[in-house]
Order: C-alpha cells, then structure tokens, then sequence
C-alpha cells in the first residue's frame, strides 16, 4: 500500500497529464458525436476540453524534464571534455532551479490575482491557471534533486542525460517491435 | 533595438539548454527591466497560449500516430511493401523506402518510422548480403519522406504557428513525398546493380497476393484520405479530425487488425504525453519569446531587410534552404519551425510565395536537415540503433542527401509540384 502510494506521488505529473489528454479526447470526440448525430454541439465540451488540455501541457512538461526529454541541441556538449560537460550541466540545472523557482512564484502571484471566470460553467481561472503552478512546482523540486545529486552523486546525474535517448518514444516503438 | 535576449538564446542553445527553457529564460531579464512590461506577463502568456482550441490538434495526432505504432500496421505494411517492389534488384533497400511512404500516412513521425524499420528491416538486409552502412544509410534517409507525406506533425505545427489551411498543407505534400520515394528508389536500383544486392523475392507477386496484402492494410492506408476529404467537405475541424483519427486508429487496432490490447491504453497515453508535452511547451515558450519580438517590433524590421536583401522570391527561398539545412543540422525540426515559421511566414507571404508551399518547403528542410552531418538527429538514432559507426552511415548516406536536395530544389522552385493538389481540391 505505501509503495503503491509512493508511486502515485512520484508519476502525479504523468498521472494529471494522462487524464488531461483523455479528457480532451473524449470531449472532443463527444462534441462531434453531438453535432453530428444529435445537430447538438455542446460548448461545455469544447470548454472542459480546453481545461484539459491545459492540465496536460504543464504537468505533462514537467513529466518530460523529470526524465530530460525537452528539445535541445547537445552536440556542442557533447564534445567538451567530461570534467567540462559534467560542470556545464550542472551549472544549467542550477539555472532550471532558479527559473523554475520564479516561474511557479510568478504563476501563483499571477492566479490568485485571477478573477476572470469561462463562459460556460463559469469554473473560476485559478483552477485552470494551477496547472502551471503544479508544472512549475514539480519542475523547480526535479531540478533541485536533479542540482543536489550532481553535487553527492555524479553517478546518477551522468544516468540522467545518458537516460534521455533510451526513454524517448522512438525507442519504445523498438521494443514493440521486439514483442512482435 | 534590443537584441540582448536573442544573444542570451543563441548562447543558451549552444550550452544545450531546452529549447523551450532557453525561449523563456532568455526573456525573463528583458521584462524585469523594461519598466513598462510585468514579469507576469511569461506566465500569462505561456498559459493563454496553452488555451487555445486550434492548438489540441498537435496532441491528438500526436497520439494517434502513437496508437498506430501500437496496432500491428507496420508488419502489415512490409509485406505490401515487399509483394509491390520486392522482385527489384536491390529489393529489400526498395521495400525500406516504400515502407517509409506508407508509414508517412501513418505515423507521421519520421524518428518513429527510421527506428521502427532499424529494428524490422536492417537485421534481414544485412543477412541477405547488404552491406550494414548501406541498410542504415537507406533507412536514415527515407525517414525523411515521413513527415512530409500526411498526417506529419510537422505540417500539423506549421498549419498552427501560421494559420494555415491544414487540409490544403496535409494534401500538398503527397507529390513531394512521392517524388522523394521514387528518387530515392532510382539510386537504390542504381547503388544495388553496382553491388549486386539481389532482390527480396525470385519473382513479381501475383496481382491477387497484392490485391489481398492491400485489403488487409486498407483500413489503415484509408486514414490520411479520410481525413483530408473529411477536412475538404467541412465534416470536422482540424481538431476534430485528430481526434476522430486518434479513435479511429484505436478501433481498428482494436478490432480490425486485433493486436492493440486495451491494457495498452495507460502505456499509449503516457507516451503520447510525454511526446506531445515537449512539443507543446516549445510552442507555448515561443509564444513569449514573440511576444519580446513583437515588442521591438523585431519581425517587421527582420522582414524589412530581408526583402531588401533577397529582392525576390526566389533569393528568399534559396536564404530560407540553407539557413534551414544548416539549422537542421543542429537543433530539432520542430523546434526550428515553431520558432522560424513566424519570422519568416509574413516575409514569404509579402514576396508572394503561397504559405503551404512554403510550409511544404520548411518541413522537407527540416527533414533534411536531421539526416545531414555532421549532427542530424536521424543519424544518431539509427548508428546507435544498428550499431553503425557514425563515419561509416554518413560516407553511405552522402548520395542520398544529395538526392534529397535535388528534389528539395525542384519543390521549392516548381511550386507546382506542391500546389496541383491542393488546387485540385480546395
């Protein structure tokens, strides 16, 4: 039961992100069954749609930097000395913790400020703006893991940017093609 | 003019920050000092850019492409492939090439396809006598018919970042696709006669093996045909039409072709997830960094020189082919054209150049860029797939780039090619 709950807390970025893409599926997929065979779009769908793709794009991206799948060029890195390239990598993290850190201050500010309501359900736009607020949160707490381990376990650290092209969907479709 | 942030982005690509971390980050010194926009101003627009209906496109096709991975279509397509040219000489090179134009209205994904036949087709042509530099080089380079062919997330971005028809894009690129298809055959026949690479059957399949290999992969080959004609008569919007095309490669994989299992699903998603959330951040961090540009007014003074510079259209699209091919070398596709689209979208559009030709044009760059040395992306992920030294791939790999540059001249200098369809049909 603890490991059970352990793993809910440490994949909740993916878990709200899997969520928020299904919801989106659905209720598009409603809205054109709606229009279709009743002649009867409803808004609320488009609107709660909408919220779920929100709630999957933040928390989704912070899923994505828990496992170093962002976009970036590395080849220059790459080429550096080891010693160089583990202390610019690093050094870039200490960055993330600092950006992180401003983003989800920023985006808290920026909710509680938030008064606009949307139009169908009237749902206030803090419950949708959170979502950066969880990315953010979750972003700036893996990358002060992420900074702490480079200082006590360069080991792990190095596992993180070598873990990158093994856990891309590119190679999942490998293994698929190994079970066939 | 301030140009500091975009110093600050240049220098943070080349350190190897994210590109969508480095699009913000970038931006964040500018707006606390300019005393006339607030900090809030990132997250505002990160969130309200994330909002946007037109934008769930990207994650929908993203997941059915996903879905279709999963649904068996692949091994379906081979053997179409194999029974349509695999008594060529050079067969199995041939079936490689094809296999990536089938999958383009598939997958869409042309990382996914070039692993996909590293693990199905490399193996078998090397124990047929193919040389292994040779079987990566063809794989490596017919990824890149992937996203131009329908429903490439490529031309999906692109039809986002510059509002542009999907269903004209998604159907312009069916004639580029091909062209590269048949180019990339003519060298394979002319590489393989050179070498002796024997074909992969002893003789040309019976009409009815075909006729019958084809029903069984019609289901899926139906799909990209749908949509546009679905996008043409106005049945769904773009949107809508990922999502139909998300449920409908899970029905078929479902029950159809019966080797996609529903406990699937959460494994699906999640990949689907962390696929789309990387693209979608990117999309989302550009939105500020357009927001600095517009601020000093930086797109119109960038369109300004560059109408001056290239004169006409036709120095404007040879300027966009290198600086894209040398990009492509080195940064992302879609990152490239979710943060060059725009910049050079209103330039294209004031010289008179159609945007889904252009669009057409970027993509195909895009693509070529990621299989051209010394850094495309392609060919790192196919020499570390087959475990092919990098010299050896690239050596291989150099006539086919330059079979695709070749046709990238013709598509972007006979906008024919790209527009008869689409003209046809909208």
């Amino acid at each position: 039961m603890k490991k059970k709950i352990l793993w809910l807390i440490s994949h909740i970025e993916e878990i709200i992100s899997v969520i928020g893409l299904s919801g989106m599926l659905l209720f598009t997929i409603f809205n054109v069954i709606m229009r279709y065979a009743f002649d009867s779009p409803k808004g609320w769908a488009t609107e709660l749609a909408v919220i779920c793709l929100v709630w999957a794009t933040f928390p989704g991206a912070a899923a994505c930097h828990k496992k170093n799948l962002h976009y970036g060029m590395d080849f220059l890195v790459n080429r550096l000395p080891e010693r160089a390239q583990y202390r610019l990598r690093q050094t870039l993290m200490g960055v993330c913790v600092i950006l992180f850190t401003v983003l989800a201050y920023t985006a808290l500010l920026f909710t509680i400020k938030a008064t606009k309501t949307t139009s169908f359900f009237m749902i206030s736009y803090r419950y949708i703006n959170s979502s950066a607020i969880v990315g953010f949160v979750s972003m700036a707490f893996y990358s002060m893991l992420f900074f702490i381990k480079s200082i006590r376990d360069p080991v792990y650290f190095r596992q993180y940017y070598a873990n990158a092209y093994q856990e891309t969907d590119d190679m999942k479709v490998e293994k698929q093609g190994d079970l066939r | 003019m301030n140009l500091i942030p975009v110093l600050i982005l240049a220098l943070s690509f080349m350190m190897g920050f994210p590109c969508a971390f480095a699009l913000i980050i970038c931006v964040i010194p500018y707006f606390i000092f300019d005393p006339y926009i607030s900090i809030n101003v990132v997250v505002q627009r990160l969130i309200s850019s994330s909002e946007s209906i037109s934008l769930m496109a990207v994650p929908f096709f993203i997941t059915a492409g996903t879905i279709m991975n999963y649904s068996g279509i692949s091994a379906k397509l081979m053997s179409l492939a194999d029974a349509l040219v695999g008594h060529l000489t050079g067969g199995l090179g041939h079936v490689n090439v094809l296999l990536s134009t089938l999958m383009g209205g598939i997958s869409g994904s042309g990382a996914a396809d070039a692993a996909m036949e590293c693990k199905l087709l490399v193996p078998e042509m090397e124990k047929r006598g193919y040389d292994k530099g040779f079987s990566a080089a063809v794989t490596t380079a017919s990824a890149c018919i992937t996203p131009i062919i329908p429903p490439g997330v490529g031309l999906v971005v692109f039809a986002f970042v510059c509002e542009v028809s999907l269903g004209k894009l998604m159907s312009a690129g069916y004639i580029p696709g091909l062209m590269m298809m048949v180019s990339m055959m003519i060298l394979v026949r002319f590489i393989s006669h050179k070498r002796g690479y024997k074909p992969s059957r002893t003789k040309r399949a019976s009409f009815k093996e075909i006729w019958k290999l084809t029903k069984n992969a019609s289901w899926a080959l139906f799909l990209p045909f749908g949509l546009i004609m679905g996008l043409r008569l106005g049945m769904f919007t773009a949107t809508e039409g990922g999502a139909m095309m998300a449920i409908y490669s899970l029905l078929i994989g479902k029950f159809v072709y019966k080797e996609l299992r529903f406990r699937d699903l959460p494994k699906i998603m999640y990949e689907s997830v962390l696929s789309m959330a990387a693209v979608m951040l990117v999309l989302t961090a550009a939105n500020v960094f357009s927001y600095y540009l517009s601020w000093e007014r930086i797109p119109q003074a960038l369109s300004a020189s560059l109408i001056e510079i290239s004169k006409n259209k036709y120095l404007f699209l040879l300027f966009v082919n290198v600086l894209l091919l040398i990009l492509g070398m080195f940064l992302d596709g879609m990152a490239t054209m979710i943060i060059l689209a725009p910049l050079l979208a209103p330039v294209a559009t004031a010289l008179g150049i159609d945007l889904v030709h252009f669009g057409l044009v970027m993509c195909l760059n895009c693509a070529i860029g990621a299989i051209t040395p010394p850094f495309g992306t392609y060919i790192f992920l196919v020499s570390g797939t087959v475990k092919v030294k990098t010299d050896l791939l690239v050596k291989e790999l150099i006539p086919f780039i330059g079979v695709c540059i070749a046709v990238l001249a013709l598509i972007t200098y006979i906008p024919w090619f790209t527009m008869v369809i689409p003209n046809l049909l909208f």
